[in-house]
């Protein structure tokens, strides 16, 4: 099949679980409408049955081919089951874009979603000709994927022991898998990519991560269509393509991409909850949340860190809370037995809560504080790397607060400033954060850039768009349709 | 729906993209990095140059041999130490490696510096100065 067809043939098997467990909600739309939920199904089907397999592997379970049928047959049949027999109690409802108001916008339009064609085109073709250039690809996330298919959760593989350090020179290396700590979502995916592929290319590696952001751009397209006008949605969407970190980290094969696109459609979906209490965004944020937080160890705290801005910002739609931090806490609740698999084995976080929360701790290590904040702020704020994506955040984002006189505009400016704090503080209570400084604070930032990028669109169309009449809770729905 | 507007402006983007496509550079550069013109090989991208068919050929035979165990013999170079844990956790498992050679099934000689002497049942020659030796 080569390598090309093994990627291609896993992400049509997770594009056809993705619609398989969406039934429910797409049943009764027509053809070609369920046609441009492909983003959202494939992220879906990736997502949930990577989650699965991340919650049987505790128990002791092999995680290669067999594994993988046997959950994307009992997803699928669940998500066709529930769309047969039950009632329609979760329904997307897809919106259509507005006529262009004249030839310009039409054109602007027009262009910018063929750039996003051709940009989305070099990154598939780049990603099949690149092997990651991350060593973490090769060196833990995908011999622990191997791992898991071949002896299971070994945990003398995972846990750390000193007896299995060894020296070359002046320098040790461990036999176990460094960063024990992370979750294994990611690696389980690489695993069963290779397993498609049928041998282990890394290029296929690249391919995989290539096909996420077009399914990602995809899905943020499709929830957002209709609720902005093409001709501003589609730009903000080609100006997201266009930061060069981003084209570049989706040849890196690390799992920051992943982490950010999962994170940023898990907020996306949230808004979409609270603004127009649709339980298909409802489902969404759950999907797309239990994801993120099985990606990475820093996925659940920066859940939480933005769903927290967006529940203060859009105090408004309250009510609409508790639903969401509900489903929120059963995403998290998929991870529960990797946590207590980790806890019986005595792999531990890297990320100490002790040192986090001691003043003596962490006023011994303020060179770690100034270096933090010089070199996340220098990736944060780096034209070169982002574009423009964090400025216009910034600068959208006020301009949208003013204007409308609501705070909920600044969620964007504010993901950005609480992860920019947020990365600060875990590199200072670090051990090793100047290490990890140097070697990771580009990856940190991407997630956090990501998620206000998504939401550009949003801000520039509430800028453009006619005053609401803000009375009420209503208005919190008002604000973001 | 298409109009002619919109396949104007597509096929002019589309235009403009390929000619940056096969412009020189630096016009080309932004194409010629997110395409990765000069393509890889599937191979891992090794901090230290590996011989990567090697490591494949030693992989093929260790994995084959089940949940064995193997140790590494090399020069001390950090980064070569730290490449070829990587590789072999890549390609050997089931097999785990081991920081003692008492504990090992195999040993993965990868150009060491001295002659030890191992009492091996059978030795693969997997590459220039690379083998593999069965201990158990």
């Amino acid at each position: 099949m080569g390598y090309v067809g093994g990627v291609l043939a896993f992400n049509l098997v997770c594009t056809a679980v993705g619609y398989c467990v969406l039934a429910p909600a797409l049943r009764g739309l027509r053809a070609r409408t369920i046609a441009t939920y492909a983003g959202v199904a494939l992220l879906a089907g990736t997502a949930i049955v990577g989650v699965t397999l991340c919650f049987v592997a505790p128990f002791g379970a092999r995680i290669g081919l067999l594994a993988f049928a046997i959950s994307a047959a009992a997803l699928s049949a669940a998500g066709l089951a529930a769309a047969r027999f039950l009632p329609p109690l979760v329904r997307a409802r897809p919106a259509t874009a507005p006529s262009p108001p004249s030839r310009l916008a039409d054109a602007v339009a027009t262009a910018a979603a063929a750039g996003i064609a051709v940009v989305l085109v070099l990154v598939l073709v780049g990603g099949f000709r690149s092997s990651p250039w991350l060593d973490d690809t090769w060196y833990f996330w995908l011999p622990k994927g191997r791992a898991l298919d071949t002896v299971g959760l070994d945990p003398r593989l995972w846990r750390p022991d000193p007896s299995l350090h060894v020296f070359f020179g002046h320098d040790y290396e461990s036999l176990y898998f460094i960063r024990p700590d992370n979750p294994l979502w990611w690696s389980v995916v690489l695993n069963l990519v290779m397993r498609f592929v049928g041998t282990i290319d890394m290029r296929a590696v690249n391919g995989e991560l290539a096909f996420l952001l077009v399914g990602f751009v995809g899905a943020t397209a499709r929830l957002l269509w209709g609720r902005i006008r093409p001709w501003l949605l589609l730009p903000g969407l080609l100006l997201l393509l266009s930061a060069p970190e981003l084209l570049r980290q989706t040849q890196g094969g690390d799992a920051d991409v992943p982490l950010a696109i999962y994170l940023a459609l898990t907020v996306l979906a949230a808004v979409g909850w609270l603004a127009e209490r649709s339980r298909f965004a409802l489902v969404l944020a759950f999907v797309f949340g239990a994801a993120a937080i099985q990606i990475k160890s820093e996925g659940v705290l920066e859940l939480v860190l933005d769903l927290a801005i967006l529940s203060v910002l859009a105090w408004r739609a309250r009510r609409a809370l508790l639903p969401l931090w509900g489903a929120v806490a059963l995403a998290f609740a998929t991870s529960v037995p990797w946590l207590v698999w980790r806890s019986r084995h005595d792999v531990t976080n890297v990320f100490s809560l002790r040192n986090a929360l001691s003043p003596s701790y962490l006023s011994h290590h303020t060179n770690l504080l100034h270096g933090g904040l010089r070199i996340l702020g220098d990736n944060f704020t780096s034209v070169h790397k982002w574009s423009l994506l964090v400025p216009l955040a910034v600068l959208l984002g006020v301009v949208a607060a003013i204007r409308d006189r609501r705070l909920v505009w600044l969620a964007p400016p504010a993901f950005l400033g609480f992860g920019y704090a947020f990365f600060v503080w875990i590199s200072w209570a670090d051990p090793e954060g100047a290490f990890r400084l140097v070697a990771s604070a580009y990856r940190y930032v991407t997630p956090p850039i990501v998620l206000a990028a998504v939401f550009l669109p949003l801000l520039a169309e509430r800028i453009v768009a006619p005053r609401p009449k803000t009375t009420g809770t209503a208005s919190a729905s008002a604000a973001t349709k | 729906m298409l109009t002619l507007l919109r396949v104007a402006v597509a096929g002019a983007v589309f235009l403009l993209a390929a000619v940056l496509a096969v412009a020189p550079r630096p016009f080309s550069s932004p194409i010629r990095k997110v395409a990765n013109y000069r393509a890889d090989s599937r191979e891992p991208i090794y901090n230290y140059p590996l011989d990567a068919a090697a490591i494949r050929r030693a992989g093929a035979i260790v994995s084959s041999s089940g949940r064995t165990t193997y140790y590494i013999d090399t020069r001390p170079l950090p980064q070569l130490g730290h490449d070829l844990i990587g590789a072999t956790l890549l390609f050997f498992l089931p097999a785990r490696p081991v920081p003692s050679p008492r504990d090992a099934d195999w040993v993965f000689q990868y150009r060491p510096a001295g002659r030890k002497r191992w009492l091996a049942r059978r030795t693969y020659d997997v590459g220039d100065g690379i083998r593999l030796l069965r201990i158990r």
